[in-house]
């Protein structure tokens, strides 16, 4: 497994855009913070848990989780996933690979981004005319939700991509179930089904980065699962 | 050594590979010659287990899934640009090596081999034809495997490389390793292979030495100039030994001797030879003979 790791750690290490994305997504957050700050004060104190959840926008997600999508759609578009699979002729292992290397990257740009903001949130509050940031003693466990989300966005990003070995539909698909899909479900459904919204994954995800409560990851937790089993599938039972 | 048994596989009612088994000794180039579309690919990639089928294929051996390093046994080299175009060369060439741990002092060993020195930092994308071929041999011979599988590498390079191609991969196989190459140069293929596996519609229709391949030809025959007098008894001399014998003015042209074997019986039966010449079909004829009825869909042949 050692090998197969270190495969994937130098396959994404020697890509420029392995920084250039995760980099582009914290600086929007940053951004972000910075517009919050600059606007002044907001008469409330502020949780840092809001600040992060209203910085921390879908786009810097997008680019946090396209390390997961270059993994599978990098190699598939340029024929380097037959050299990989001709050296790695284990699949499990270069599949468990591709998920943990860009996790690793994405859990770790997402604690430093969640990082800045709260620098900037405290700098806001102390330096600017910006509100009372409160919850600050609490930012790891934020950073670590935050992380963690990003993490599972990713994984379907990584499921979508492997599946239909398109770097685009994987990275666009994610965004449009978030964005689109459970909008629309949510605005049509809800008086019909009502427990409806409470099993739609993304939207229920930004619920507990926020809110830290333990069941409303659950159905992102079942989405990303049942998908990357299913890209599972498919990776280890078609031809390459 | 590569032993390939009953490799198959089919695309719903299509075979692409049907029951094809061969061997690549070791020491020796193999060429693995089949018309566009006759499986060639296909059964590469089954060999690698890239793609899924039945059959089996051992290097030295153990099956790929039991070796301990597969880039130590087996190098693959199937598609002329497998790179990311951004990437550096050198770069691809380090990722390639972390399978078999290959330190970096190797990969700069074969970027210097390959002639890859100049672009090795360089992405590839911009790449030509036959640089990228050197660089997707790099990758194969990356780990000094005892084994080689080569996809059309001589596509696309010029005279020179070619030349340098054939003496590399000649060379790589005297060290006592297998080497299976396919290619559509037939001439090259020729100088380049001491072997031949050739395929039609995914199956085996020959598997030979290329000496004994081309001497079998229908094109492949030796001429013999005599006096007109001598001409009944060297005739009537070499059929009595089971060759065949076309009879012109003051010639003959005989199928399946070798010119020694005619000079001697001439000499046996006090014949004058005047002219002795061997004329060998060239790779391409027998290509052409082997697979002609096989496969079918020829240029103006009929299907």
């Amino acid at each position: 497994m050692s090998r197969v790791l270190a495969y994937e750690r130098v396959r994404a290490a020697t890509l420029k855009s392995t920084y250039v994305f995760p980099l582009i997504g914290a600086a929007v957050a940053w951004a972000a913070s910075a517009l919050f700050v600059g606007m002044g004060a907001t008469g409330d104190d502020v949780d840092i848990s809001d600040f992060v959840s209203q910085v921390f926008t879908p786009i810097s997600a997008v680019f946090l989780t396209i390390p997961f999508a270059q993994a599978f759609g990098h190699e598939y578009r340029d024929g380097t996933m037959r050299l990989a699979l001709s050296e790695y002729p284990q699949r499990s292992r270069l599949f468990a690979a591709k998920l943990i290397v860009p996790a690793v990257i994405a859990f770790l740009a997402t604690l430093i981004t969640v990082a800045g903001v709260a620098v900037i949130a405290w700098a806001g509050s102390m330096f600017f005319d910006y509100a009372e940031i409160t919850g600050l003693s609490s930012i790891a466990g934020v950073a670590v939700r935050e992380a963690g989300f990003i993490v599972l966005w990713g994984l379907l990003v990584a499921a979508i991509t492997a599946l239909t070995r398109n770097m685009g539909a994987g990275i666009a698909g994610v965004l449009v179930w978030g964005l689109v899909l459970e909008n629309l479900i949510a605005l049509f459904l809800v008086d019909r089904i009502p427990v409806i919204v409470e099993w739609l994954p993304i939207s229920q995800g930004f619920g507990w980065v926020q809110t830290g409560e333990p069941t409303l990851i659950v159905p992102l937790v079942l989405a990303a699962g049942v998908l990357t089993a299913i890209s599972y599938v498919k990776f280890v039972r078609t031809d390459a | 050594m590569i032993a390939v048994e009953g490799l198959r596989k089919a695309y719903g009612s299509t075979v692409a590979v049907d029951d094809l088994s061969f061997e690549v000794p070791d020491g020796q180039v193999t060429g693995f010659l089949g018309p566009n579309g006759s499986g060639k690919s296909t059964s590469m990639r089954l060999m690698l287990g890239l793609d899924f089928g039945s059959g089996e294929t051992h290097y030295d051996g153990a099956s790929l899934r039991k070796v301990d390093s597969t880039s130590r046994t087996v190098g693959a080299h199937l598609d002329a640009k497998s790179f990311h175009p951004k990437r550096s060369a050198r770069n691809h060439l380090r990722m390639l090596a972390q399978e078999a741990r290959v330190p970096n002092a190797r990969v700069d060993e074969v970027i210097e081999e390959l002639g890859l020195a100049s672009v090795a930092k360089k992405g590839p994308g911009a790449f030509s034809l036959g640089m990228a071929q050197r660089l997707g041999l790099a990758g194969a011979i990356l780990a000094q495997p005892r084994n080689l599988i080569l996809d059309e590498p001589a596509n696309g390079l010029d005279p020179q490389s070619i030349h340098w191609l054939r003496d590399y991969l000649r060379d790589y196989a005297a060290q006592g390793n297998a080497v299976l190459v396919s290619s559509h140069l037939l001439s090259e293929m020729q100088l380049m292979a001491e072997r031949v596996v050739v395929i039609a519609k995914g199956r085996l229709i020959a598997d030979d030495s290329m000496a004994a391949l081309v001497a079998r030809a229908d094109g492949s025959s030796v001429s013999v100039r005599t006096d007109s007098e001598s001409v009944p008894a060297l005739r009537t001399a070499l059929t009595d030994r089971g060759f065949e014998v076309a009879v012109g003015e003051d010639d003959l042209s005989v199928k399946g001797a070798t010119t020694e074997q005619i000079g001697r019986i001439a000499f046996e039966i006090s014949v004058p030879i005047l002219e002795l010449s061997q004329h060998q079909a060239s790779l391409e004829s027998v290509f052409l003979e082997l697979t002609d009825s096989e496969q079918g869909f020829r240029t103006g042949g009929a299907a």
